[in-house]
């Protein structure tokens, strides 16, 4: 029951962002550059962002059906308020002691009046040089998340 | 920092020796810095040691203005990601440490010698693990390339940044703590001015390949940038961010220029892991 609550919460996150198609995209039926084509979506059409994967968005566009697209083809709209965003609400349901007012000028903690007053915080340092890892806790870490390191250049 | 301090005490005593009258508790900085240039190369590189001094006290003021969340496994999570990232690059040795901020703004901070931040308020907005892996390899791209050392000395100038850190070296005492104290806090500054675009955008190029050299998805930072402009600039907990920063739009812009098909062959890098899932609940 709290499983099925949390996956209906974590799609309806997903669920329906507005974003907009930068340039004329193939319409992929499966997150891969091989997949089949269903068409083509020009620049400047609308669309709802249904899912993510990798490199791809899942887009249904205002007229026709939905399909994949590269990532870097699509834009999401900006907000129109900061509470239209499922994923701020859920911000704010962390935040301890929020207002839960949408808009603010500033939010406690780091603006830049706080880090202008800012004084040193030493316990908190120390605290954090606790945390530390190390080469080999790092590589069992990495091999748990069956993440294998390769060499690739930096880009130009 | 600590090998200098025996040069800049010779300079001192050997001053001394030679007439001129020295009281440490008065010491005129702009003197003395003219004056430890003549033997302490006046080193426009900091040492790696001087250089983590410097981050040590600019991360030290960032956890003044929001300590650390109360979670010891989201942590030493965060830390594990950064510490492989971090293997991947030419500054493996560095004290990498890793930190997420209590705070409900959205930002993530780099700070010289490997201090690494990520707020709880931009954590919380992540999808999964690639994406937390572009953020951190952004902020250790700034550390890579010194940018913020760059951004002090350019503001300070080169004589403040080494002639502060050297004499502070030989300074016990208040003098010490004020003079580092204000170079921390011109350093703190450059959290609300921000660095150059120019850094900015060389910080996505070299994060999203570091990530993809962990084995992650090259495309979490891109992710992350969709997620950015989906919020309002309006909106108070991205002020700082969106201030300090070039948009998340011209941000992609610039990485899909960059990229081109370059990144295709890693895109079976992993894009989640059950961890990232667990800890976000």
């Amino acid at each position: 029951m709290t499983t099925t609550l949390l996956l209906m919460l974590g799609a309806s996150l997903q669920a329906g962002e507005p974003g907009t198609i930068i340039k004329s995209s193939e319409l992929k039926s499966k997150p891969f550059a091989d997949a089949s084509s269903s068409g083509t979506v020009e620049a400047s059409t609308r669309i709802d962002i249904i899912s993510r994967q990798g490199a791809w968005m899942q887009v249904k566009p205002a007229k026709g059906s939905s399909g994949w697209v590269r990532m870097l083809n699509v834009r999401t709209d900006a907000a129109s308020q900061a509470a239209d965003s499922g994923i701020d609400k859920l911000g704010k349901l962390y935040k301890t002691g929020s207002s839960g007012s949408a808009v603010t000028t500033g939010v406690k903690g780091l603006s830049a009046e706080e880090l202008q007053q800012a004084h040193p915080n030493q316990a908190e340092l120390q605290k954090m040089n606790n945390y530390r890892s190390n080469n080999n806790d790092a590589r069992q870490f990495a091999q748990q998340g069956r993440l294998s390191n390769q060499h690739i250049d930096y880009l130009p | 920092m600590r090998l200098i301090l025996p040069l800049v005490l010779s300079v001192l005593l050997g001053a001394c020796a030679g007439g001129q009258r020295f009281s440490l508790n008065h010491i005129d900085l702009n003197q003395a810095m003219a004056i430890g240039q003549n033997v302490v190369k006046a080193s426009s590189d900091l040492s790696d040691s001087e250089e983590i001094d410097l981050g040590s006290g600019i991360a030290a003021n960032l956890l003044g203005a929001a300590p650390l969340t109360q979670n010891a496994e989201m942590q030493r999570y965060v830390n594990r990601v950064g510490q492989w990232l971090a293997l991947q690059t030419e500054r493996p040795e560095l004290p990498w440490r890793f930190g997420v901020l209590d705070s409900a703004n959205v930002n993530a901070f780099a700070t010289p010698g490997g201090y690494i931040f990520v707020t709880r308020g931009l954590l919380l907005r992540l999808n999964n693990e690639s994406e937390l892996a572009g953020v951190l390899a952004h902020e250790i791209a700034h550390v890579l390339q010194r940018h913020h050392v760059s951004a002090i000395r350019k503001s300070a100038g080169a004589e403040a940044l080494a002639g502060v850190a050297n004499m502070a070296a030989a300074q016990r005492g208040d003098w010490r703590s004020q003079q580092l104290g204000k170079l921390f806090s011109a350093g703190t500054e450059l959290y609300i001015t921000g660095l150059s675009k120019d850094d900015e955008l060389a910080a996505d190029r070299a994060g999203v390949v570091i990530a993809a050299r962990a084995g992650y998805h090259p495309y979490g930072l891109i992710s992350v940038l969709q997620t950015l402009n989906r919020i309002n600039p309006q909106d108070g907990a991205v002020a700082l961010m969106f201030k300090t920063h070039p948009t998340p739009a011209s941000r992609m812009d610039a990485l899909d220029q960059a990229m081109g098909n370059r990144m295709a062959r890693y895109e079976t890098g992993v894009i989640d892991t059950p961890r990232f899932a667990k800890l976000k609940k």
